[in-house]
Formats: structure tokens, C-alpha cells, sequence
């Protein structure tokens, strides 16, 4: 029954990406006609000729036309023929999906490796020297693109120490049947180990925020105490608690590398998916184009899938056997390695919590699974550390929501933490540990300082850059690529711009584009939050919408928004606040809920408090902190994906300073020795993510009431 | 993968080993495999093979099919895998290859060729003028063919070796269509065809990685001289990967640019093509107001400062093209003139010197006085306007700037526009025929000159229309004698007092021709280059087979 709900699901979301891809094709402001064909060979063809192929590339039929056509032939597994390549798309897609899909899965699995013991790593010694370590080099790698990065690994390890080949996925000139696997795994490996980097920040970080948590808790605490080293302490109990969600962020973790492997094709001239969607892209080929996105959903639909299966097999409680709410003695059976109560179960925990939370909120935002585990093991000791439900909740429920932000330091990650432990909180009566938050919270003076400098430094960036604006596209070819010095601080570029100039000039339009791309973003998650909360049905459609937007990588999304609009500014803004508001969305509906379940709502409301006074006392409070927190964290995404986009010659015109312009035009001179262009502008973009990284922090730690309070 | 049956027997501690454990191998295999590697490195090559990097839009997309351009559309080059009827040699010269003889009917309406009698294609079947025949209504008829052979009425195999061609009209560019349009069977399956071409020509398609090289091996039954180069291997990579491919000595040869021209890697030096790869900035010649049609739309047409006559001769005349080549192209590259300099039918007349003064006198006896900006003005009217060019071209993005700093100095306040070949309003295409645009041209083809000039022409995006150009023009592709077809190309441009010559109507502004660079390994002896046309691909192969190791 839930198998074939899960179908039709999948059903109706491929079918969506599907119209979406032919729609945004549609609108798309390329001429297939001409686009694949060079102006000098289109110069020589009369009207006649023109019309023909206008009426071969479709663009003379309604886009209705053309996808009833297409969706008719696709039911029966004709999903058209690829103009641009002349072959059935089925065969294009066969052609370049085992590249890229081994591609994935080696980097995928190598940033899960990674990942995770980096993160365990930082998390077991938070403070120490590695912790910082790791947290510095996470750090960059979020606020660094991912083209620049795999730039730098071709020069560094192809080029300069020549250990690995500088692109394709096979030896040149050698005879396609004699290619070892050997050598395709060597083929591989480059791009497969920059593919991973772009994962692996993300999964460490978050995976540090549960080490710290759990190293925290009392099972661990008491296993310590029973004499238990640390490191037993850890490889006992704590690491399988650990794992959970890091499997959670794993499959979450695909939709973002497959959208990195776009960028990563096309450094190392690997033949896979991505590199198709560009040249289908560019060249208008909309059965190419569509037959990727369709593909391209199905994988995350399947990695969301498997995320719950594997679920189900690592966790007992989740296994068919206790998915009734029978009685313990069934999470007893299901395996001899499930940790005994008297060892500090960690699920306990989910039992008190759920049953301080009354069942109200567990029902609504975390779906069923919770419930039934908490009335599973009702009578269980009164701790109260919460973080690890969040870990056992499968991907596609709530708790995927901290896997989707390549971000750190979420420290609320998900909406059922969050909600579980506010409400344990409440309780009167209890002893909670606070020791690893307290650590990590410096006073409220500090936080407003932080808050207020990095903001400070930040306008001041964006005046000067705005100040020096026209001054920056000032050209003279005749002082090009000159090297830093007292006249030119940053140097000069390929056309003899100062770089210095340019580099803050580009940083504040950046910085306008990556904030108005995180308003609006962050605006369409409070209104879809607001309407999900207030029905069934609403809240139905809403996790509809945002399945929707996670089953295509967001770059490949961006890069039809942007030929839809047109580039320039008004695609990127639009295209990432469409694309990175389920995130947000996710949380904002879920502390909703919680709040709205809450006792001192339900007093409010027995006194007689208007819905409107109510949301204006509980609601609002609630919710600021959480919109300001996702819109910081929007902010290097936006700058990113701008980056990414114009680096794929989708993004802004080449006249404005933009950091993504700046930085794809100067990687071309980085081998001719020109490093200044590159360099200075990327550490100042790593500078500015960093002052807003600050910015977020201190204005969570100022505003969330939770924190707030102590 | 785990199955699903057998972890659930697992205990789940077991099943997380055996997962961690295959997750640390799979880390490890390209780790394993690169030590493997590294040891046979080295290894000297055959002296008949050639590793060739082109840019990535040089691969054929659609396979090596005339029917889809290979060779005679997208990239104008020798086929390699099909032979053709006619070839050209160095000097653009026609030459025989599957016909001995050929040549036009008086009327220039009938064109007859005699073939080679006992040449196969490469799946054994005998080459006839039936097949000829076969491909020339075959390309004409397929919608899709980016060749436009409307002009053909008949093809008529009168013999297995003899062809009679009827046209409908004139076509004295006839035979430059043929140079590099490749002969395919009868049997042609379009379906199958570009992946697996059959063909008569030097080469065979040994292997296609699509996306990343194309085999190519010497065809043991070809008609003509053995090709020294048995195997071509030719690679498809940003000219970034390229230049990494040749650091790294994968490559012999390698396409590259002027912005990499100076920093060659060891082992390699730089090898230059001339080319008649030029740029040129479209200048609009009617008051705006007007449209004109290009295929199915109507675009805005006019620009209300380049339909100035003396704005058009000032910006000729006030360009340095020397310092333009030598900021642009680090001197990589020669002054342009025309579309097609040094080439039979290139008119002398386009040549002009720099000559600020003479400008700044035609701006003044026009009545144009610089404002305290520095800016010409007459009236409301300020000489300024904006300048479209791709932005993903490096080098036009140079260009544009450097034109656009030295019209600024003169006192046209020129702004570049970095935008895209697309419809939007701020696409380039919107802008074709009311704004300046930075082209590139270049073809070994009189007939380009037809397009950009002739007032109903493909290209004549400076919507320029004189009758008696279009008499010349028309004269020039009617012409049977080749000698009075150049006499009336050269007059379309200059005949003495009126033509679109710069101290005629001006009507583009040609910048520069850009020189073919390559990374080569200096024991590879290229064999003598044609003038290269626009884009960067298969010319330098064209003559493959002539080319050699020396012995060192």
C-alpha cells in the first residue's frame, strides 16, 4: 500500500519535472535552429532553408503540442530522439549515465568516508586544535566554488605532479576494447576525489554538531562513568548513533553532487550527464534536456527511497517487526546487538520526549515513526537528551531537512529536534544536561558584537564597492595582467582593470545579489510554511512542491531558470530563491506546529487571546530567529550558484564585477602565471561568507528565544 | 551492494563491517590503480600516429554525416572520411579527387563531372556517379542539412562515371560547396550513418568516445596516395584542458589561444596558421524605425548614429588596427580590411591607413563638435553607442574593449555589451540589424561576400542595400569565367565610386584576422596550411595524411 502511494508519488513528481524542463525550454530564449549552427554557415541559408529548420527544431509548434507528443511517446518508453545528437535519447542517457553514475557513487562514498571521520573527529574534542582544524577546513571548502576547486586539483595533480590523467574517462588513442576497469577507475579518480570535496564540508560539520551532542549525553556520560575509556565509550555506543544521521545527510547529500558533477565534467572534459545537459542546454535539445531532469529526479527520488530502507535495516525500531505499536518485547527480538537499557539506550530518549510532547507535535511534524517508537518503550528511564531522534527519523520526513544545506553550524538542525526538545524543556522537574551547548554559547555582549561587526564590515564593503562601481569596468588593454604593486594592490586583469577596484565592486554586487536571492527565498518558505500549517491539504501540496524542487540538482535547475528569464541578475536572483526555500520551509513548518501545540498557546487561547494576538506574542518571536538564521545561510549559496552559473556561461553579463565573473575569467590565466586575479578576489569572497557566517551566528545567538534564556 | 535478503540475516553490527569495509575499498581502488599506472608512462609512440586537441565544438555532434554538416556546414573542412568530387589545394585551387574533369554548361546552368572509375567505399561497394548523384538530392531534400542546395534541380548519374548537375540558376560558388561536401552511398541509413560512416576518403572512423576523442585510421583501399599518418587521434577539450593535455605531454599538437600563446609548455613551441579568421563590427546603415526580416521574425533595423556616412568613415579611419592586433592578440593575429584579405576575389580598395585628422575633419564638415565630455554631438544628437559582442569569447570581450577605448579617445563613446547568441531582448540576435556587433567570419568562399553584401543576404546585418552591389554580386555568381567572377567580386566592394569600401559606405568595420595558434611538438612536421576560414577545428587536419615525423 505505502509502496504504491510511494509510485505514484514518484509518478506524479517525474511527471511535473518533465513539463517544468519542456516549459522552461519553451520559454528559453536560445534558437535551436541557430543555435547549432555556426553564423557563418547560417548566413548562407535562404528563408526557405531557415523555415525548414525552424520546423525540425519544433519551434514552430505550442509547447503544449510538443509535450503531449512527448509524454504520449514516453508512456511507451520512447522518450524522442536527441536532435542535437541525432540518436534516441534513451541511448544518449545510456551512453553518458554509467559515467556519471560511478562517478557519483565514488565520490559520494568518499565524502560519506570522509565526512563522517572528519566530523566524529572534530566532534569527540570540541575546542581542541583538530576540531578547529576541521571546522577551518570545512570552512573554506563551503565558501570556495566548486569549479575553482577543481581547477586547482587539475593544475595541482594532473598538471604539475602529473599523478592522475587531465580529463576524459579513458587513455587517449588506446582501442576501446583493450581499456582495463583499472584505467577508468584511474580516469576517475580525480574528478571522483573534487566531486567528494564538495560533500564533504557538510556531512562533517553536521556530523561534528551530533558527536558533541552525543559525546554529551548521559548514555555516553554513564558508560564513561562505568569505566568505559572514551575512545570504547565512543566505539560502542556512540559511533552507531552517530552513523544514523550521517546516512540521512549522505542521501540527502546527492541531489548537491549531482549538481557539482556538472561543474566537475566540464574541468575535467569527463563525457557524463552533466556535460550533456549543458551542451543540450545550450543547443535547445528539449527531449535531451528533459530526458536528464527525468533521469535526474529519479535518482533522488531513488536515494531518498533507499535512505528509508536502509533505515529500516539499521535501525530495529524502524524494522517492519515494531512498526505496530505492540509492545517492547519486539524491539527486543529484532536483534541481539540493539544496546540494552541499562547501557543508556539512546531511543529512550525519544520515548520521554515523545511522551512529554503528548504525542501532538511527534504526529504532525515527524510522522508516524516517532510515535510509534515512543509508545513502544513508554516506560523507559527519564533522560533527556534529544538530539539523536533526529537521526532516526528516514530523509524523507522532517529530519532530512539539516541535509539539504550545505551550510554548518545549524546548530537546531532539525524541526523534530527542535520541537523534542523544547518541549522537554517545558517540563517542570527535570535535570538537563547542558554542558555542550553551554560551551558553545559565548554571552549575549559577545554575540551582539560579532553580529554587529561583521555587519559593519559588510555595509562598508558594499559602499565602497558601490561607490567605485563605474570605475570598475574601466578598461586598458594596454596595462594588462600587471602584477600587484602600490599603483594596483590587486593587480590588474586580462583587459587592465584594477582588480582591486573590480574585486570590491564585486563583492557588493554579490553581496546585493546573494541578499535579495536569500529574501526572497526565505520569504516564499515563511508564506509556504504558514499555508502548510493551516491544513491537512495545505501541508499536503507544500511537501508536494518541496519534493518537487529537491528532485532536480539544483544547478541543473538553475541553469533552465536562467535560460527561461534570460540571464543575468533577475535569473540568478530568481532561480536560487526558487530553487533553496524547502530547507527553510521545512523548519519554519515545523516550529509552527510546535509552538501551536505548545501549553502556553493553549493557555493563551483558553484565555482568550485572538489568533492574531497569538501569532503576534508566540508566533512571530518563534519564527524571526529561524528566517534570519536561513536567510545567512542562503547568502553563500546565492554566491555561490551565481559563481557556478556564470563559470557555465549562464550567468551575468561579463561587463559587471561579480565575484562569479571575476573569478571563471581569471582561473583561465591562473596557467599563464596571472595568479592575482584569482587569488585575491577568492579569499575575499571567502572573507565576506565568512562575515556572514558571523553575522548569522551572532544574530541566532541574540534572537533565538531558547538560547536567549540562559 | 549489500542485498536486502542476505543483511537481514546479518547481525547489524556485521552488516555495518561489511559496509564500512567495502566503503574503504571502494576509496582505495583509484589510489590502487594510479600506483599501477604511473610505471608505464613513458613508452615511446609509432612514428605514423598523431594525437591532435581541437576545441570541444569541433566534434560533430551528430556523428561525421554531410547530411548533418560534417565537413561542409558547421566547420567548412576536408571530410577525411568521404571523398569529395573536387578539391582545393594551398592556393585554393581547384583540384580533382573522385572527378577528373568537370566544368559548367555556357549558360552556367549544367555542370558535368567524370568520375574515377574502380573506387570503393570502405564497405567494398563500388563508388558510382549514381551515388553522387544520391547525395546532392539526398542533402538538398533533408530539412535538417545546415547546407542550403536549393539552387540544385537535378543530379543525373548519365554513367557509372559521369554526373550531369542542373541548377536553376547560376552558381559560380558551385565548386567550393563541392570541395567539402563528402560523397555517401546510395544505401545511406541516416539513423546509423554518423556513428558509423561509410565513406571513400583517407581515413576510416575507427572509434567515436563521444565527448571525448575520435579514432581515425588510414584507409588501406584508398584511391589515392597512402596517408603517412596511419592512426589520428583527435581529442575534444577547453582550451584550458588542452593546454594541461600538452603540459603533461599527451598531445602533439594541441589548439590553443593568443592569451596562452606566450607561456608554451617545455618540449612543445608555437606553430601559427594564417587565417582569414577575421573580426568585424557590423555597422547599421538606416535611420532606426524600419525592421527587417530574418527568418520568421521581423527585428528592429537602424541605428541613429552609425546611419551616419561620416560616423562610419571617421571610425574607419580613426581605428589603429596595429595596436589593436599587438593589445588583443599579443600580435598574434593581422590587421583586417575585409572579409576574405588575401584571399583571389579581396578587394585592395578596403585597405585603409589610420588618419585621425582626416576623421576629425569629416566629423567637423558634418557638422559634429565635441561636448566638455569629449564626446561628439551635433544637435541633441551624441555620437554614442553600444557594442554587442559574445561574452564567452575571450578574445571578442579584448577586442571590444580595446575599440571601444580608442573610439572613446576619439570621441564615439563606445559602450561593450558582453551578452549571448540568443532572442531575448538583451540577446545579441535581438540587436542584429539596430545595433554594432562584433562578428566573426572567414571562409574559403567567395559567397560569403554574397551574404554579408548583397542587400537581401544572409548577413548583411548592416541592412546595407545599393542595386549596383547587388548587380556585381549577381554578376559574380553568374559569371562561367573564374577571372570576371573575381573582376566583379572586387567591383562589389570598390568599383571606383561606390561600394561599401571605407571611403565608400563604410559599412562594417573589419578589425583583425586572428592567427591559428597551436602547441606543437617540433619533431611534427605539419604539412602546408591552407588560409585557415573561422573556427578553430578540423582545417589543420585537412591535409593529415602528408604529414610526418623527422627523424631524431
Amino acid at each position: 500500500m505505502s509502496f504504491l502511494k510511494t509510485l505514484a508519488r514518484m509518478a506524479s513528481l517525474v511527471l511535473a519535472v518533465s513539463f517544468l524542463a519542456f516549459w522552461m525550454v519553451g520559454a528559453s530564449p536560445i534558437n535551436p535552429a541557430r543555435a547549432n549552427v555556426d553564423n557563418a554557415t547560417y548566413a548562407a541559408l535562404g528563408p526557405e532553408k531557415r523555415a525548414e529548420l525552424a520546423a525540425y527544431w519544433g519551434t514552430d509548434s505550442t509547447l503544449w503540442e510538443r509535450f503531449l507528443a512527448w509524454l504520449g511517446h514516453a508512456i511507451h518508453g520512447d522518450f524522442g530522439l536527441s536532435l542535437l545528437f541525432n540518436r534516441p535519447v534513451a541511448d544518449v542517457l545510456a551512453q553518458r549515465a554509467g559515467g556519471t553514475l560511478v562517478l557519483l557513487f565514488l565520490a559520494w562514498v568518499c565524502s560519506a568516508v570522509i565526512g563522517f571521520a572528519l566530523g566524529v573527529a572534530a566532534g569527540v574534542r570540541p575546542g581542541s586544535h583538530l576540531d578547529r582544524a576541521v571546522r577551518g577546513y570545512c570552512f573554506i571548502l563551503a565558501a570556495t566554488p566548486t569549479f575553482w576547486v577543481a581547477l586547482l586539483m587539475l593544475t595541482v595533480f594532473a598538471v604539475t605532479l602529473g599523478w592522475f590523467p587531465v580529463g576524459f574517462s579513458v587513455p587517449v588513442g588506446v582501442d576501446a576494447s583493450i581499456v582495463s576497469w583499472g584505467e577508468r577507475l584511474y580516469h576517475l579518480a580525480l574528478p571522483a576525489i573534487t566531486l567528494s570535496l564538495v560533500g564533504v564540508a557538510n556531512i562533517a560539520l553536521h556530523t561534528r554538531e551530533k558527536a558533541i551532542d552525543i559525546m554529551a549525553s548521559d548514555f555516553m556520560v554513564f558508560a564513561q562513568a562505568r569505566g568505559l575509556s572514551r575512545g570504547e565509550a565512543l566505539r560502542r555506543h556512540g559511533l552507531r548513533a552517530m552513523l544514523l544521521p550521517a546516512i540521512s545527510l549522505n542521501f540527502a547529500n546527492i541531489a548537491e553532487i549531482f549538481g557539482g558533477s556538472v561543474l566537475v565534467e566540464t574541468v575535467f572534459s569527463y563525457p557524463g550527464l552533466g556535460q550533456a545537459a549543458v551542451s543540450a542546454g545550450i543547443g535547445g535539445d528539449t527531449a535531451l534536456l528533459v530526458g536528464i531532469a527525468v533521469v535526474s529526479a529519479l535518482l533522488i527520488a531513488a536515494g531518498n527511497l533507499t535512505a528509508d530502507l536502509l533505515y529500516r535495516l539499521v535501525d530495529p525500531r524502524l524494522s517492519p517487526a515494531v512498526t505496530s505499536t505492540k509492545s517492547t518485547s519486539k524491539t527486543r527480538e529484532t536483534g541481539e546487538s540493539t544496546p540494552t537499557l541499562s547501557e543508556g539506550v539512546p531511543q529512550t530518549e525519544a520515548a520521554t520526549a515523545s511522551a512529554a510532547a503528548g504525542g501532538a507535535v511527534t504526529t504532525a511534524a515527524a510522522g508516524a515513526t516517532v510515535t510509534t517508537v515512543a509508545t513502544g518503550i513508554t516506560a523507559a528511564t527519564e533522560t533527556h537528551k534529544t538530539h539523536v531522534v533526529a537521526g532516526f527519523l528516514p530523509a524523507s520526513t522532517d529530519a532530512g531537512e539539516l541535509t539539504r544545506d550545505a551550510t554548518p553550524e545549524t546548530i537546531e538542525p532539525t524541526a523534530t529536534t527542535t520541537a523534542v526538545k523544547e518541549t522537554t524543556r517545558e517540563t517542570p522537574g527535570r535535570t538537563v544536561f547542558h554542558t555542550a551547548e553551554a560551551r558553545r554559547v559565548p554571552g549575549r555582549r559577545a554575540a551582539l558584537f560579532l553580529a554587529l561587526s561583521c555587519a559593519a564590515l559588510l555595509v562598508a564593503v558594499a559602499v565602497a564597492g558601490g561607490v567605485l562601481f563605474s570605475q570598475a569596468e574601466v578598461s586598458d588593454l594596454a596595462n594588462r595582467h600587471l602584477a600587484p604593486s602600490a599603483m594596483h594592490p590587486f593587480g590588474t586583469d586580462q583587459l587592465g582593470r584594477d582588480m582591486w577596484v573590480r574585486t570590491l565592486s564585486g563583492l557588493a554586487v554579490s553581496i546585493g545579489i546573494g541578499l535579495l536571492a536569500a529574501v526572497a527565498s526565505s520569504l516564499i518558505a515563511v508564506i509556504l510554511a504558514v499555508l502548510a500549517a493551516r491544513s491537512r491539504w495545505a501541508d499536503r501540496v507544500v511537501t508536494w512542491l518541496i519534493d518537487l524542487t529537491l528532485a532536480v540538482p539544483h544547478l541543473v535547475a538553475l541553469i533552465l531558470i536562467a535560460f527561461a528569464l534570460g540571464r543575468g541578475a533577475a535569473g540568478v536572483i530568481i532561480g536560487v530563491a526558487v530553487t533553496h526555500w524547502p530547507a527553510l520551509t521545512r523548519v519554519l513548518r515545523a516550529e509552527i506546529m510546535q509552538v501551536n501545540a505548545s501549553v502556553y498557546v493553549g493557555i493563551d487561547r483558553q484565555l482568550g487571546y485572538t489568533p492574531t494576538q497569538i501569532a503576534w506574542r508566540h508566533f512571530l518571536p518563534a519564527l524571526f530567529p529561524q528566517f534570519i538564521v536561513g536567510l545567512t545561510l542562503l547568502f553563500p549559496h546565492a554566491i555561490m550558484h551565481e559563481a557556478a552559473l556564470t563559470f557555465l556561461g549562464f550567468g551575468l553579463s561579463t561587463e559587471t564585477p561579480a565575484m562569479g565573473i571575476i573569478l571563471s575569467e581569471a582561473m583561465r590565466y591562473l596557467s599563464v602565471g596571472a595568479w592575482w586575479p584569482a587569488v585575491f578576489p577568492g579569499l575575499a569572497l571567502v572573507g565576506v561568507v565568512a562575515l556572514f557566517f558571523g553575522l548569522g551566528q551572532g544574530a541566532r545567538r541574540l534572537l533565538d528565544p531558547h538560547q536567549a534564556q540562559r | 551492494m549489500v542485498t536486502n535478503s542476505s543483511s537481514i540475516v546479518l547481525p547489524r553490527r556485521d552488516f555495518l563491517k561489511v559496509t564500512g569495509a567495502g566503503l574503504v575499498l571502494m576509496g582505495l581502488g583509484p589510489v590502487l590503480s594510479a600506483c599501477e599506472k604511473d610505471a608505464g608512462k613513458s613508452a615511446g609512440r609509432p612514428t605514423n600516429e598523431v594525437i591532435v586537441a581541437m576545441t570541444t565544438n569541433s566534434e560533430p555532434e551528430a556523428g561525421f554525416d554531410p547530411h548533418f554538416g560534417w565537413g561542409c556546414a558547421e566547420h567548412v573542412h576536408e571530410p577525411l572520411i568521404q571523398s569529395t568530387l573536387i578539391r582545393t589545394n594551398a592556393s585554393l585551387e581547384f583540384v580533382g579527387d573522385l572527378a577528373t574533369e568537370w566544368g559548367p554548361s555556357e549558360d552556367g546552368l549544367t555542370w558535368n563531372f567524370t568520375l574515377r572509375d574502380g573506387v570503393t567505399f570502405s564497405d567494398g561497394t563500388p563508388l558510382t556517379a549514381q551515388d553522387a548523384a544520391f547525395t546532392l538530392k539526398s542533402i538538398r531534400d533533408f530539412e535538417a542539412a545546415p547546407l542550403d542546395l536549393s539552387y540544385l534541380d537535378e543530379a543525373i548519374a548519365t554513367s557509372p562515371t559521369t554526373l550531369e548537375v542542373h541548377l536553376n540558376k547560376p552558381y559560380s560558388a558551385f565548386p567550393y560547396i563541392l570541395s567539402n561536401l563528402g560523397i555517401v552511398p546510395k544505401t545511406y541509413d541516416r539513423e546509423t550513418y554518423g556513428h558509423a560512416p561509410i565513406g571513400s576518403g583517407r581515413y576510416l572512423l575507427e572509434q567515436w568516445d563521444q565527448g571525448q576523442q575520435v579514432i581515425l585510421t588510414a584507409n588501406p583501399n584508398y584511391f589515392g596516395d597512402k596517408p603517412t599518418m596511419q592512426k589520428i587521434t583527435v581529442l575534444f577539450m577547453e582550451e584550458d584542458a588542452a593546454r594541461a593535455a600538452a603540459a603533461t605531454g599527451t598531445v602533439d599538437i594541441a589548439a590553443t589561444t593568443a592569451t596562452f600563446a606566450d607561456t608554451v609548455p617545455t618540449g612543445y613551441e608555437l606553430f601559427t596558421c594564417q587565417t582569414v579568421d577575421c573580426r568585424g563590427i557590423s555597422l547599421p546603415t538606416q535611420e532606426p524605425g524600419g525592421t527587417r526580416k530574418d527568418g520568421d521574425k521581423d527585428y528592429p533595423s537602424g541605428n541613429s548614429v552609425t546611419a551616419h556616412l561620416e560616423i562610419r568613415q571617421a571610425i574607419n579611419l580613426a581605428l589603429d588596427r596595429e595596436k589593436l592586433v599587438k593589445n588583443t592578440l599579443s600580435g598574434h593575429g593581422t590587421v583586417a580590411y575585409s572579409v576574405c584579405d588575401h584571399l583571389p576575389w579581396a578587394s585592395p580598395d578596403m585597405a585603409v591607413k589610420t588618419d585621425l585628422t582626416k576623421a576629425e575633419s569629416l566629423m567637423s564638415a558634418a557638422g559634429w563638435a565635441k561636448n566638455p565630455d569629449g564626446v561628439y554631438a551635433k544637435g541633441d544628437q551624441l555620437a554614442a553607442f553600444d557594442l554587442y559582442y559574445p561574452s564567452s569569447d575571450s578574445v571578442r570581450q579584448a577586442m571590444a574593449h580595446e575599440f571601444a577605448s580608442q573610439m572613446t579617445a576619439f570621441g564615439i563613446k563606445v559602450t561593450p555589451v558582453g551578452s549571448s547568441w540568443t532572442e531575448d531582448a538583451s540577446g545579441i540576435y535581438a540587436h542584429q540589424f539596430s545595433d554594432p556587433i562584433l562578428w566573426g567570419w572567414g571562409a574559403n568562399s567567395p559567397s560569403e561576400l554574397y551574404n554579408l553584401l548583397f542587400s537581401t543576404g544572409g548577413a548583411n546585418y548592416a541592412d546595407y542595400k545599393n542595386p549596383q552591389v547587388d548587380a556585381y554580386l549577381d554578376a559574380a555568381l553568374a559569371a562561367n569565367d573564374p577571372e570576371e567572377a573575381m573582376r566583379s567580386w572586387r567591383a562589389a566592394q570598390w568599383d571606383g565610386t561606390t561600394g561599401i569600401a571605407p571611403q565608400g559606405e563604410a559599412t562594417w568595420v573589419w578589425l583583425a584576422n586572428i592567427d591559428h595558434l597551436y602547441f606543437k611538438r617540433p619533431e611534427l612536421a605539419v604539412a602546408a596550411q591552407k588560409s585557415h576560414p573561422h573556427g578553430h577545428g578540423w582545417s589543420l587536419v585537412n591535409n593529415v595524411d602528408e604529414w610526418s615525423w623527422s627523424q631524431s
